[in-house]
């Protein structure tokens, strides 16, 4: 502590505890904005470093014999106002190219989104919330391009979406305490990107379908219904089962349905590894348009019989199926999560 | 995150040869405490979140050309902010008092205790207001920010012995503002304390 702050009387020592419960009360950062503008600066901390390393390898250009001053020159002054002039054209060039480069599915897109990702904060919780923030750059970039029509860039952005909810699954199962303060947040980001099943074009289907996959995965690491108040519970090949992170009960032989593998083995009961606490549907928000069935995806069309099929056997019978699907399993124990087959 | 004042240099050294990890870590040690000096300048969160991301801008554009002489770089930083904020309040007439702007989540009546600690804290708020400028800002820059009496002089560009005159007269004033000269009082105001709340001194990198 600064020898200043050594009180001399008990109503400095007051003042000054006054003071620092203000300062921690009410002016403490939010730890998501700090995280974005951490992502920020590093972008550009980067960019900056890269460009100072390609100037000192940019080898000085060879002395030439330049050919003697034509007898008609412009003067001075007009030769360095060209100059500046080309200077400012080739840089306003060169950064709207590499601007319109980077957009999604322009051929700078994965080397953006390497740095973006290199430059996340160390800090667990300032990680996902970092990614977090990704996830809403790219749900804006899905609608940007599929306003447009872009299928390309639909796509782009929706595998760049899929990486990053990987990567906060991994962070989620991992650490208990990311996956509390983050579950409701990807579970919103789920019900966005269903919302925008429709208006994808065709071609992104299996981009957007990929990318909800993934989420789901994600999500149910976490323990949050991925799919909130959707009785068709899309499920991509039928394997039937996501890997229930902190389920007290057995082993769930459930029979997936669907076309696919069927026969899909849920072991849900995540015997600890994962963060282990009570399912929260509740706070899920509803999704503010439900998504359609298409019918060119055949996934969505399986869904009901998914939701009817009835789960397995228990095979050790000791805490009930840690499933809490709509046919009933739900005896699981507090720590059941609510799979997605 | 704490890092001594060698440990800091170093990181400068490093960012200053295109380090990016480097800045990255003299952020993180860095910007609560800015962050807590504009918010208490300019009141909106939102307004400080900006300005605090403007002042890193700044001083990663800056530190090729950064030189210690004399400057620690905390200093150096927080006169950037200082500049930052200047140019805000500039700009922003229409900024309100820190009573009422400072975004708080969960207003919504609670427990007495909790309401007796915002009202407590509202109060602090209040008697900030009433400081002169100058005495403001020493607060803030001891306090909020965390910084020396020799740093904040020379982030205002004062004398240290003028700072330190300034946090007293402050201080004195907001005793008699919030009744604290009062033994009595303080002893009977024990309800001010947040839950959790223990330290005494300023916040942040001190």
């Amino acid at each position: 502590m600064d020898e200043d702050f050594v009180e001399r009387r008990p109503a400095d020592r007051e003042m000054y505890r006054r003071l620092d419960a203000f300062a921690q009360v009410r002016l403490t950062p939010d730890a998501t904005a700090m995280a974005r503008i951490r992502t920020a600066l590093m972008g550009q901390a980067l960019a900056l470093a890269d460009a100072r390393s390609a100037a000192l390898t940019t080898p000085p250009p060879l002395p030439v014999a330049l050919p003697e001053r034509p007898a008609i020159a412009f003067p001075r002054q007009q030769r360095r106002a060209a100059a500046v002039v080309l200077a400012a054209c080739l840089v306003v060039g060169i950064g709207a190219g590499s601007v319109a480069a980077s957009q999604a599915g322009g051929p700078l897109y994965g080397p953006r989104m390497w740095i973006e990702a290199a430059t996340l904060p160390s800090d667990p919780m300032a990680r996902a919330n970092a990614q977090i923030g990704r996830l809403d750059a790219r749900l804006q970039e899905v609608r940007v391009a599929s306003g447009s029509g872009n299928a390309g860039a639909v796509e782009a952005a929706l595998e760049a979406y899929a990486v990053i909810m990987a990567d906060l699954e991994a962070q989620t199962f991992a650490n208990g305490a990311v996956a509390v303060a983050v579950e409701d947040d990807m579970a919103r980001r789920q019900v966005v990107l269903m919302g925008l099943l429709d208006e994808v074009p065709a071609q992104a289907q299996d981009a957007i379908q990929h990318a909800l996959q993934q989420g789901r995965n994600a999500v149910d690491v976490n323990g949050v219904d991925p799919h909130p108040g959707d009785p068709r519970r899309p499920n991509a090949d039928g394997q039937g089962g996501s890997q229930g992170a902190g389920g007290h009960g057995g082993g769930n032989q459930g029979q997936g349905p669907g076309t696919g593998q069927g026969a899909g083995q849920d072991q849900g009961a995540g015997q600890g590894s994962g963060p282990n606490r009570e399912p929260t549907p509740d706070r899920t928000p509803k999704p503010t348009k439900p998504p359609k069935a298409p019918a060119a995806d055949p996934t969505l069309e399986q869904e009901p019989a998914a939701s009817t099929t009835p789960d397995g056997d228990n095979q050790n019978g000791k805490g009930g199926s840690s499933r809490q699907s709509e046919s009933g399993g739900g005896q699981g124990g507090p720590a059941g999560h609510q799979d997605d087959d | 995150m704490t890092l001594d004042e060698a440990a800091v240099e170093r990181l400068v050294g490093d960012a200053q040869a295109g380090d990016p990890r480097a800045f990255g870590r003299l952020f993180d040690h860095y910007h609560a405490s800015v962050y807590r000096y504009i918010v208490s300048r300019v009141h909106r969160p939102s307004d400080a979140e900006d300005l605090t991301q403007l002042v890193f801008v700044k001083a990663l554009e800056a530190l090729p050309r950064y030189e210690t002489r004399g400057i620690p770089f905390g200093g150096w930083l927080f006169r950037l902010a200082r500049n930052a904020v200047i140019d805000h309040v500039r700009t922003h007439r229409d900024h309100v008092d820190l009573e009422s702007a400072i975004e708080r989540p969960g207003r919504d009546a609670g427990p007495d205790e909790v309401v007796a600690v915002r009202q407590a804290l509202d109060e602090v708020a209040a008697a900030l207001e009433a400081l002169t400028d100058e005495q403001r800002e020493a607060i803030a820059l001891r306090f909020f920010a965390g910084l020396s009496a020799r740093e904040a002089a020379a982030v205002m560009g004062k004398q240290e012995g003028t700072v330190r005159g300034l946090q007293f007269r402050a201080i004195a004033a907001m005793r008699r503002s919030l009744g604290v000269d009062d033994p009595e009082a303080i002893a009977a105001d024990r309800s001010f304390r947040p839950a959790g709340e223990e330290p005494i001194g300023p916040s942040g990198i001190g």
